[in-house]
């Protein structure tokens, strides 16, 4: 199994961020991971990329990933307004890398020709595609992205979603990405955690999740009750 | 509604006046009268100054001078504003206070200071030791400088970075310090100046060896009485400092904005060697003035109280015209009129500065009162002390004897000092706050009294311990200025130093001491208030 987190949890001060949270992806999956905000969801998203400090276990292909720093995981990241590079243009950020083809990458996720844009004249559909195309560009193990549609409006929201979709399909790429949208949850995920106070209250399949909510609070989040 | 903007308006105008009048007379016309001086038959006053070997070695050590200890105190700066701002761990308030004290020492405190670590070893009065104290002073420049900006990074570029494969040392490299590149190059571009235009500590330290252009326009002035060298030399310094300020003012404009602040993380074992680096910074620093306060407690090897009991004395062969507490008591009446002064002044100016108006003209304008305020900063205090004596000499301003001279100076030396700890609190108060208060019918004074100001009543109180210190310690200026009857501290110390023999080098010591309490002890209490009295450039 590539990722396998056991028991992790993470400790800010006084509060548990994030609370003995179990999980696994396989090859080639995308799991959302669903929750309002404050419930741990990116917390716990931070400590697979190696950016808080956990307990319990984070394995990739049976590895145990404690004391392996961030810039050696493999993984990339993606924020939710992009942290491009404000001083490279478009081609600059994409081979930050210095991994794949930045031509092939920008026609990938739909910027063909953007190379020497510079970077601050982009609307944010654009920056979050840059932003998409620069992780990709690491051929990471696993992408990991952190509410990447949340900050653009609703329509273009949708639109980037299903684009999403496809190119993490297309690069066969194993990723997992956090957001408090439900339905972006849908489109994107193949599975689908719903996240609360730091713990994982149920994990599975949209339609699984629809048919069978654990409990109430998983049924009011999927707009159920 | 209309009469409201009038109000308004006119209320601005107000408050631009006072500071610019302020600053026109009591720095541009003498300076200008000091230019000049030096165009007087053309530029040939300038060639033939230059053509004098002696100006061209003033000059390249100057330069030099200043150039290393930059440098030095860039190097240094770095990892411990990484320290100070980035992390957190017990006893980090206390480093920071000791890595920034020595900022707001007086220059003859610490020349005099480094003189007694010194003695006796080759490094007494040489090139190093100058060098040293130097960076002894501006380190804390870059630190509060730099670190402060550090400190409201945004962690996620780096985070990206890291997480797209990028080393530790390449984040550092192609973000971090991308993104740092103007506040250093502000941070370097404002040590470089107060490193060119030291005067004190060089006079104290350099004897007649060393010098930068300051002391020379001194020795030019005081014992040459070349006035017109003195001026061709205040000229080139002046052309330098504007071009300087110039440069950390546009690398201040591009620092970006950050949406979202670093939490400090606590210490790894990776930060272990800047740690280190940092606590042996704050140990050195405090060498020199541990060294001052222990020779000041001793007489031929013994412990003893004697040099504290000569203050009362006018020192060995009347070296004095008063004793020294007369002197302190004058520091401090000298100093709280300048106080008063460079706050009103100065709280006036930020205010108008902190506007944005809608006109290009205006903002245009704005920016260049911004910069003129901040010329003092960089303008030697020899020359405003010296264009004080050749331009207040005659009516309608014939100050010349005048015991307001003194004050007037300080204030204009700690000037740019209030307005860059006051300027950005202001700047910070969302305008809508401002507007909201004149829609529920604030006046525009009750908006400035009851948004502004209460806004940042800490800042200001910073500000106002912060240039009291500065006042108390001011020497370019007030050895220039002072009447003999009525010396401040520092002048007396220099004076005591002068007239060697008897009690006066530990008399000397023992009023540094006095002098670097009375001031750690005004900064401690504005510090207690806000920890950034020392405001980034």
């Amino acid at each position: 199994m590539p990722l396998e987190l056991d028991q992790v949890s993470v400790r800010f001060d006084d509060t548990l961020a994030v609370d003995d949270v179990s999980l696994e992806v396989m090859h080639g999956e995308v799991l959302c991971i669903l929750g309002p905000s404050g419930s741990g969801k990116s917390t716990l998203l931070r400590a697979i990329a190696g950016l808080e400090v956990s307990t319990g276990s984070i394995r990739w292909d049976g590895d145990d990933l404690r004391g392996v720093p961030v810039h050696k995981r493999g993984f990339a990241l993606m924020f939710q307004d992009g942290q491009l590079f404000p001083h490279l243009d478009v081609a600059g950020n994409v081979a930050y890398a210095k991994r794949g083809n930045v031509g092939e990458l920008l026609e990938l996720v739909g910027l063909a020709g953007f190379e020497k844009r510079r970077v601050t004249d982009l609307s944010g559909g654009e920056q979050q595609r840059v932003a998409l195309a620069r992780a990709l560009a690491a051929s990471p193990r696993l992408l990991l992205l952190d509410e990447p549609l949340s900050a653009l409006d609703r329509e273009l929201r949708e639109r980037l979603a299903i684009d999403l979709r496809a190119i993490l399909r297309q690069t066969a790429t194993t990723a997992v990405m956090v957001t408090h949208d439900q339905s972006e949850a849908q489109v994107v995920g193949d599975r689908v955690g719903v996240m609360d106070h730091g713990r994982m209250l149920q994990l599975g399949t949209m339609t699984q999740l629809r048919a069978k909510p654990a409990s109430d609070r998983v049924a009011r989040f999927l707009g159920l009750a | 509604m209309a009469g409201g903007v009038v109000g308004y308006r006119a209320a601005l105008a107000a408050a631009a006046i006072v500071p610019l009048v302020f600053v026109g007379i009591f720095f541009a016309w003498p300076v200008a009268t000091m230019v000049g001086l030096g165009f007087a038959d053309g530029l040939g006053g300038f060639a033939e100054v230059f053509a004098r070997p002696r100006t061209g070695r003033i000059i390249a050590l100057t330069v030099g001078q200043a150039g290393l200890a930059t440098v030095i105190c860039v190097a240094l700066g770095l990892p411990i504003a990484h320290v100070l701002y980035r992390l957190r761990f017990r006893g980090q308030r206390l480093l920071r206070a000791l890595i920034i004290v020595p900022f707001v020492l007086p220059t003859v405190v610490v020349g005099i200071a480094f003189r007694t670590l010194f003695r006796g070893t080759p490094l007494d009065s040489s090139f190093a030791a100058i060098l040293l104290a130097l960076v002894f002073f501006n380190v804390a420049v870059v630190v509060r400088t730099v670190g402060s900006s550090w400190e409201s990074l945004d962690p996620r570029q780096e985070e990206a970075a890291a997480a797209l494969g990028a080393s530790p040392a390449r984040v550092f490299a192609t973000v971090t310090m991308r993104r740092l590149l103007p506040s250093v190059v502000s941070a370097a571009s404002v040590v470089f100046l107060f490193c060119s235009t030291a005067f004190g500590v060089v006079l104290v330290l350099g004897g007649t060896q060393f010098g930068t252009i300051e002391t020379e326009i001194w020795l030019l002035t005081t014992q040459f009485l070349d006035l017109r060298a003195a001026s061709v030399l205040s000229v080139t310094q002046l052309v330098v400092v504007v071009v300087l300020l110039a440069v950390a003012a546009r690398s201040r404009g591009r620092s970006l904005a950050q949406k979202r602040a670093a939490r400090p993380r606590p210490i790894r074992r990776t930060d272990a060697p800047a740690v280190i680096l940092t606590i042996l910074t704050a140990t050195a620093l405090m060498a020199p003035l541990a060294t001052l306060l222990l020779r000041s407690l001793e007489v031929d090897g013994a412990l003893s109280l004697h040099n504290y009991a000569a203050l009362a004395t006018t020192g060995t062969r009347n070296a004095l015209a008063v004793p020294v507490w007369v002197a302190l008591g004058n520091s401090l009446a000298t100093a709280a009129t300048a106080t008063v002064t460079a706050v009103t002044v100065g709280l006036l100016a930020s205010i108008l500065l902190s506007r944005t108006p809608r006109s290009p003209w205006a903002r245009r304008a704005l920016e260049v009162i911004d910069g003129t305020l901040m010329l003092p900063l960089g303008v030697s205090a020899v020359t405003v002390g010296f264009g004080f004596l050749i331009a207040l000499n005659t009516p309608p301003f014939d100050l010349r004897s005048s015991s307001v001279l003194v004050p007037i100076a300080q204030a204009l030396v700690a000037l740019p000092l209030v307005v860059r700890a006051t300027l950005p609190a202001l700047r910070s108060v969302d305008s809508r706050m401002r507007e909201s208060a004149a829609v529920l019918g604030a006046s525009p004074l009750r908006v400035i009294a009851t948004i502004d100001l209460a806004l940042v009543r800490r800042p200001i109180l910073a500000a106002t311990g912060f240039a009291f210190a500065v006042a108390l310690g001011e020497f370019g200026a007030t050895t220039f200025l002072s009447r003999a009857d009525r010396p401040t501290l520092p002048v007396v110390i220099y004076r005591l130093i002068g007239v060697p023999g008897g009690d006066n080098f530990g008399m000397a010591l023992a009023a540094s001491v006095v002098l670097a309490a009375v001031t750690v002890a005004v900064i401690a209490l504005v510090e207690r208030l806000h920890d950034s009295a020392v405001g980034a450039f």
